[in-house]
């Protein structure tokens, strides 16, 4: 059986599950939203047991053979914020969400992906050290409290853009010469430069062995906040392959690849999302990066 | 110098570096994380520079790190605007992280994405490896049902010190003083990936079973400093 856990009305959630639809495949869906119906028991030793409950159905945790799992924080629910911190319902909801997060951890169906697999993602100085030695070019990268050692790798590098250290989402954006007067502050907080990288954006999504690349057009240095033109496209054979690499290395079944052609035709790596939102980039008929998730899931456990 | 990541207010690890002042050892609390000095080149084989106990070092003049601060809360950065503090203990969290996994010393332990000190792994976890690799365990059970308070069976965390006993590896270098209990302990230190932890188990004998580990073992103990210790000496020495 295929467990699917998640908000109802997520979009990778959804796609997912039309695409088990069309397979005919067999799958417990278990919406986040419903977590205060939710019963969960866990027994952990040499074997894992246990089984979770609600709206009526059982499933057993020894019959799950793969899973594809994407819940948001169980506090930001309106029912649970609302009963507020230390209720019951508040209690309630952070232990079911645990429970499954430590039954993910532990059974050996599959998991896409296990939530210590997506841990590389929190840091991003950390992850690019990993891609790297997994043999994708990555821009350069200064992390420093030092404003003078900013000012440096400002001059040395021309173009330097400024962005989050940790996986808190935030606006990529150059440096320029207005931001000169508030170098001081980074004194405060280790802040993270890199050296400006022109060219294309590709967003590569890995499911398995399978490799799908999109472009991206964008004018913006951070294509996410800007008007931007997706296309599905093919990659070179040594960029699917080193992708593929990356997510084994960092043990993901399912990854998205954020890469940018430069115009010397180097392929740079800046950061992997270990949870991607692949919808926004699934544009052709059939979704195939759905199917493809739909078509792992429904494998696992088959031999 | 030996570093010792810990919380501006943990007097037991503030204690260890005084005991340490031989091996030049010095506190890294987060309040150094907001001192201008921090240098790091990822990517790069340059080893950049650390502010430790308010002062800058290079980093390879580090030999060896105790991570005694499992993350950085804000309540550890007091000084930070309080509307600012999530964001700022977050980056914090992560440029320590990626930090720290990058240095050639030994580091007791060796973070992970969720944990300064080493693996978070849940109870469950614990007993589900040892389980696996022939370790007789207490098993553990979590019930949570609509309404009802949840549930845990078995010990849990800090909770499972009391009346068990206890075994601790470093390095390789102390069992603790319960002999037969020191290969199964190494067996899951091993399979966890950590060189330093404090197992729990119900009780002294051959059939005792494992209820608990901690990654923080009991460093006023002065058979387990000295294990750290030589440890820090002995393989930075061999660098």
């Amino acid at each position: 059986m295929i467990l699917l856990w998640g908000m109802d009305g997520d979009p990778p959630l959804a796609a997912v599950r039309s695409a088990l639809d069309r397979r005919n495949a067999p799958y417990f869906y278990l919406d986040q939203r419903a977590i205060l119906d939710t019963e969960v028991h866990l027994d952990a030793g040499a074997d894992t047991r246990g089984y979770v409950r609600y709206r009526g159905q059982e499933l057993r945790f020894e019959d799950v053979t793969a899973s594809y799992i994407r819940p948001d924080d169980s506090r930001q629910l309106a029912d649970v914020s609302a009963a507020g911190p230390e209720s019951t319902a508040w209690l309630h909801a952070l232990s079911v969400e645990d429970t499954l997060l430590s039954w993910t951890e532990i059974t050996p169906a599959l998991v896409i992906n296990r939530p210590s697999a997506m841990g590389s993602n929190t840091s991003k100085p950390y992850q690019l050290e990993l891609i790297h030695a997994l043999g994708f070019d990555t821009p350069e990268t200064l992390v420093t409290t030092d404003p003078d050692a900013a000012l440096a790798f400002w001059n040395e590098h021309k173009e330097v853009i400024y962005k989050s250290v940790s996986s808190v989402r935030s606006k990529v954006a150059r440096i320029t010469s207005q931001h000169l007067n508030r170098l001081g502050h980074i004194a405060t907080c280790p802040t993270q430069f890199q050296k400006y990288v022109p060219g294309v954006d590709y967003r590569v999504h890995v499911v398995g062995e399978s490799v799908f690349g999109c472009s991206v057009e964008s004018a913006g240095d951070d294509y996410r906040y800007a008007q931007s033109n997706v296309s599905p496209c093919a990659l070179p054979d040594f960029v699917a392959a080193r992708a593929k690499d990356v997510a084994a290395g960092l043990g993901l079944m399912l990854a998205g690849l954020d890469l940018r052609r430069t115009p010397e035709d180097c392929w740079v790596c800046f950061e992997v999302n270990p949870s991607p939102g692949f919808t926004f980039y699934d544009r052709l008929e059939g979704e195939p990066i759905a199917a493809a998730i739909a078509r792992l899931l429904a494998s696992a456990g088959r031999g | 110098m030996v570093v010792i990541v810990a919380s501006a207010g943990d007097q037991t690890a503030r204690a260890l570096a005084e005991a340490w002042e031989c091996a030049d050892a010095r506190l890294l609390t987060p309040l150094d994380l907001s001192l201008p000095g921090w240098h790091c080149r990822f990517c790069t084989p340059e080893p950049g520079m650390a502010v430790v106990d308010g002062k800058t070092v290079p980093a390879e003049t580090i030999n060896g790190i105790v991570t005694r601060l499992p993350w950085i809360t804000e309540g550890e950065i007091p000084h930070v605007a309080e509307q600012d503090r999530a964001y700022v203990a977050a980056e914090m969290q992560a440029f320590l992280f990626a930090w720290l996994s990058r240095l050639a010393c030994p580091v007791l332990n060796r973070p992970t994405p969720f944990c300064l000190s080493g693996p978070a792994w849940r109870h469950e976890k614990w007993i589900s490896v040892a389980g696996r690799l022939g370790i007789r365990v207490r098993s553990a059970r979590r019930i949570t049902r609509p309404g009802s308070p949840p549930k845990l069976h078995s010990a849990t965390g800090s909770d499972v010190t009391g009346g068990l006993a206890e075994v601790t590896v470093v390095a390789g270098r102390y069992g603790g003083p319960d002999s037969r209990l020191v290969e199964p302990t190494q067996q899951l230190a091993a399979a966890a990936g950590v060189r330093m932890l404090t197992a729990y188990y119900s009780n002294h004998d051959r059939d005792a079973e494992l209820a608990g580990v901690s990654l923080w073992p009991d460093i006023t103990n002065p058979a387990i400093r000295d294990a750290m210790l030589r440890c820090f000496t002995d393989e930075s020495g061999a660098r």
